[in-house]
């Protein structure tokens, strides 16, 4: 492909389109051209796992599973047992925009209804197959006043219009719900409300057909979970006035891949906490349905007061990409360049002197992109030559590729705009040297959103960390895991050691904490991986 | 546990999984030594398998498998007469029995009402309503004099009235000092009548030829188009009324300052013990007001102080009764005997578990002072989803957990499945429960149906 840059174009459309869309369209091809030689001689890693033996492990359905489902349950502790970790590990809030439940739990930890129950289906086919979980809707009648509302006792667009502060329903509102199969009946456990109720006999989890015959079931009923609809403080009345329904949405399945890669030079850091600056994904499908201090302290529980909000709300990760343009590290994130020369002197920089060069670094993430920065310095280009510029391009085709140009000191510096690039899980950052220059440093910063709840993390006392790896070779490439910690007293913890191979554990003890509840994960502030550029 | 249950070609299962497997088709009968249908299997063994097939059928619905819900006892119809048709299509509602059991009346738009004895085939129509007039209430006294409101719309504007007509003759008798009556209540004697406009609730001595105002509206909100107040109850001289859109009810006294009773439902007045039962409103366990638990109001007291029949406390782990369950907007059960001695109610007993998946809704019947449980004397399966209450009856419509419409007696305390065909509203119908005969305003005609026990 020839990549001669052409005339200046706009700021932020510095890639030819019928370029961009070809380096897209082959980008996976040439991630795994250019990551097999890499893997096999350098010193990146990849399919990274790590987990401890005190908290569960949501690398995968089966490891949640694993962590959840103990020998000689029962059909409906099984069942509970998946609903309450959809439950706490997803609140309520509008909106990823992803169904995809891997994703679900492990970068957002918040939805709405339809994407909750999914979650539910998902996990739930993991124990009971996939005939054993089924979605569904329902709809309520639409009630025009509260006190019709209360003489009714039913309604759940009012309830909702009272529950959520400025909301404007977009429709007619409803609710979206699963029931899970299992011992020959249906059963109707709700983890978007946190809602279940006994049937009259008190034997099993009833289902929704068994609420809509029996609504005593819910206005007295014999036996709830705990806690029942925390949320709604006991307003339940359309899960008895439900009309319509459907199969659901069948087998549910992900794609989504939760194993980590570091590189020379890149450091990975996934705190438990949210950084400042609001790094967050804004819901694109609902951005207008709220109002906007309804979003602006980002998704967080709201409804359980401020102690729970205090550690239920989103957080952030880190992806530092600092490579020591003195050594060759570099190289081994590169998917693509041109005329880029190898001949072991420090920069990047042209190998044949009067024609420009381009690097092509790529990025992927389990996590998503939810801001970014760019801070590069070039060796100035001669006079009459375009200025060198970075421009990162995201994999959406409706987003637009970024660039941000050198100035006359030679320094490319900016933010990337991650809600304009559709929020991504992956990019490709494009170096272009105009003839002449040369980048001397390279600092590429992204910043991901996580639910820090679903991270591997360390209990007070003695724990064990396991770590696995699939590609590379983790004590050759230097890398270390860092975990940091505050004890009580404001005391800091902190744990760094070299990877030892690609498969190993080893012991980590916490003193104790001044964080409560137990499911209050504060006290630990990140996990951190890195691989130094140092060869 | 019983097998399942064929019903509109369907097989219902008794729990909760909605089984869409249809019953096979019974193989056709071979002639001895020949081969079924299919050609290669003898006839036994392709019964053999069609017997494992249901069977395997039976497994599959699992437990949720369980005997027939009440009631099961069904009603089948004899005959349909009509009284009245539409000539120009629509219009015929609430068809009303009269107490002595020897009229039949309903409305039709036009403000006319008509009249039917049962024992004649002729029907009264009283047409001197104003042109352009519609029929708003229809209210039979214990003397069988039925009073009407009456809406018209004139020049000036809306205008309406209580008329009253005295059967046979076929003239509304328009009341005095009635302007704009949207509701109207007899007095037990028939001597007076209470009703309510837009802005205030009145009374009218009907010897006296005296109107009165109890009570004027309350502040709040109501339903669009509503009257002050909704429901109008005598007890004796007082009047009971439910501000329009709550379930607040007030008693007044024609001189005397109003009494707030609190939230209720389903007023059933004592006069001749100057006692007033009446179902409690109240927020259950998830904060969902519904009937719960029957009250009696000492009306020689005062304030009259309410004391407890029918246990409604939720909190204290005893056992306590929903009358009725949730839905507001009828009429309830509450029922007292004419000797005053028992009450009937329709309800749910909570605070133990069941035998079924549900809880068991029946007729209870209690001492009208509380001195004993209620016990029940008829039972009718899972709640109704609708539930409509007559003055000695209730139909109750159900389409889970087992699919039914229910005609329940409160006099005689019998309930029965009714035929899938009768499909009349019950706020159009009123039924004879001693002669299972129905009348139904249906629009388009007036009938008499005829129903039978079946065997």
């Amino acid at each position: 492909m020839r990549n001669q840059p052409t005339a200046r174009r706009a700021h932020t459309g510095g890639t030819p389109l019928l370029r961009t869309v070809v380096l897209r369209a082959l980008l996976p091809l040439l991630l795994l051209a250019a990551a097999a030689p890499a893997l096999a001689a350098g010193r990146t890693v990849g399919g990274i796992h790590i987990r401890t033996d005190r908290s569960i492990d949501f690398f995968s359905r089966e490891t949640i599973l694993a962590g959840i489902i103990e020998p000689g349950m029962t059909n409906e502790e099984k069942a509970i047992a998946c609903y309450e970790l959809v439950r706490t590990h997803i609140y309520h809030f509008p909106r990823p925009d992803e169904s995809d439940p891997k994703r679900v739990l492990n970068v957002y930890g918040y939805a709405l209804c339809g994407t909750i129950q999914r979650t539910l289906v998902w996990l739930a086919q993991g124990v009971f197959g996939p005939d054993g979980a089924q979605g569904a809707g329902m709809r309520s009648r639409p009630i025009e006043n509260p006190e019709t509302f209360r003489i009714a006792a039913g309604g759940w667009l009012n309830d909702s219009m009272y529950r959520l502060d400025g909301a404007r329903p977009p429709a007619r509102m409803g609710h979206t719900w699963c029931q899970l199969y299992y011992d020959g009946r249906y059963h109707y456990l709700d983890a978007h409300a946190g809602f279940f109720v006994y049937t009259a006999d008190g034997k099993h989890i009833a289902s929704i057909a068994e609420i809509s015959g029996d609504p005593t079931l819910v206005t007295d009923p014999v036996r709830t979970s705990d806690p029942f609809m925390p949320c709604d403080q006991g307003r339940p009345e359309f899960f008895y006035r439900a009309t319509g329904g459907n199969r659901g949405p069948g087998v549910q399945e992900t794609q989504h891949s939760m194993a980590l890669r570091v590189r020379p030079g890149e450091t990975l850091i996934f705190h438990f906490d949210k950084l400042p600056g609001r790094h967050f994904k804004r819901s694109r499908s609902w951005r207008n349905q709220w109002a906007p201090d309804y979003y602006e302290e980002g998704p967080h529980l709201r409804s359980q007061g401020p102690e729970v909000k205090s550690y239920r709300h989103y957080g952030n990760g880190e992806i530092i990409f600092e490579p020591d343009l003195t050594r060759q590290g570099f190289r081994e994130s590169l998917v693509q360049s041109e005329n880029l020369a190898d001949d072991g002197l420090p920069g990047l920089r042209p190998k044949a002197p009067g024609q420009p060069a381009y690097a092509l670094f790529a990025f992927e993430t389990p996590y998503v992109m939810v801001a970014g920065s760019v801070d590069a310095t070039f060796a100035a280009a001669g006079a009459g030559q375009a200025a060198p510029r970075v421009t990162f391009i995201p994999p959406d085709r409706r987003a637009r590729p970024q660039t941000i140009e050198a100035g006359a000191d030679g320094v490319a510096s900016g933010t990337l705009n991650m809600d304009d690039a559709r929020y991504p899980f992956s990019g490709q950052v494009r170096i272009d040297l105009p003839a002449g220059s040369s980048l001397t440093r390279l600092r590429i910063h992204f910043v991901t959103q996580l639910n820090f709840h679903t991270l591997p993390r360390p209990l007070p006392g003695q724990n064990t960390v396991f770590f696995n790896s699939t590609e590379g070779d983790p004590a050759h490439a230097k890398l270390q895991i860092e975990w940091v910690w505050t004890e009580a007293g404001g005391r800091e913890g902190h744990d760094t050691r070299p990877a030892a191979g690609n498969e190993f554990e080893y012991q980590l003890t916490l003193g104790e904490v001044d964080t409560t509840p137990a499911d209050n994960p504060k006290y630990m502030r990140w996990l951190k991986l890195s691989i130094p550029d140092d060869r | 546990m019983s097998s399942p249950r064929r019903r509109r070609g369907r097989l219902l299962s008794q729990g909760t999984r909605p089984c869409r497997l249809t019953l096979p088709r019974r193989p056709a009968p071979a002639a001895p030594g020949r081969r079924s249908m299919s050609g290669n299997e003898p006839r036994s063994r392709t019964l053999l398998l069609y017997a494992v097939f249901v069977a395997v059928l039976a497994g599959l619905a699992g437990p949720g498998v369980a005997a027939p819900v009440n009631p099961t006892a069904r009603l089948r119809i004899v005959e349909t007469r009509t009284l009245w048709q539409s000539p120009e299509g629509g219009g015929a509602q609430r068809a009303r029995f009269s107490p002595d059991g020897r009229w039949l009346a309903w409305y039709v738009s036009g403000g006319q009402v008509g009249l039917a004895a049962l024992d004649n085939p002729d029907v009264i129509t009283a047409t001197n309503a104003p042109n352009g007039s519609s029929i708003t209430d229809l209210v039979w006294s214990r003397q069988s004099q039925l009073g009407v409101c009456i809406r018209t719309e004139t020049d000036a504007g809306v205008v309406r009235q209580v008329a009253i007509l005295h059967p046979p003759a076929p003239r509304l008798v328009l009341v005095e000092d009635t302007a704009g009556a949207y509701n109207v209540a007899w007095r037990q004697d028939g001597r007076a009548i209470a009703f309510s406009t837009k802005t205030a609730l009145f009374h009218r001595d009907l010897e006296g030829e005296v109107t009165v105002k109890l009570l004027d509206e309350q502040a709040g909100w109501r339903p669009r188009g509503a009257p002050a107040y909704e429901d109008l109850v005598f007890v004796g001289d007082r009047v009971a009324a439910r501000a329009a859109g709550t379930m607040h009810w007030w008693l007044i006294q024609p001189g005397t300052p109003p009494v707030a009773l609190g939230e209720l439902r389903g007023l059933c007045p004592d006069p001749e013990r100057d006692r007033l039962f009446a179902v409690s409103w109240q927020a259950g366990p998830v904060h969902i007001p519904r009937g719960a638990g029957i009250v009696s109001f000492d009306l020689a007291a005062n304030p009259p102080e309410p004391s407890i029949i029918v246990p409604f406390d939720h909190s204290d782990g005893k056992i306590y009764w929903l009358p009725d369950i949730w839905d507001a907007t009828y009429p309830t059960t509450l029922r007292l005997s004419p000797d005053g001695r028992t009450l009937s109610f329709c309800g749910v007993k909570v605070g133990e578990l069941s035998p079924n998946t549900w809880r068991e809704f029946c007729i209870w019947q209690v001492p009208s002072d509380g001195s004993q449980e209620p016990v029940p004397v008829e039972q009718t399966g899972n709640i109704f989803k609708r539930f409509d209450v007559g003055e000695t009856h209730f139909i109750g419509w159900r389409y889970r957990i087992d699919s039914a419409i229910v005609l329940g007696d409160l006099t005689r305390h019998r309930a029965w499945r009714l035929p899938d065909e009768f499909d009349v509203q019950r706020a159009n119908t009123d039924v004879l429960t001693d002669r299972l005969l129905v009348g139904a305003a249906r629009g388009n005609d007036v009938v008499l149906i005829q129903l039978e026990e079946a065997n």
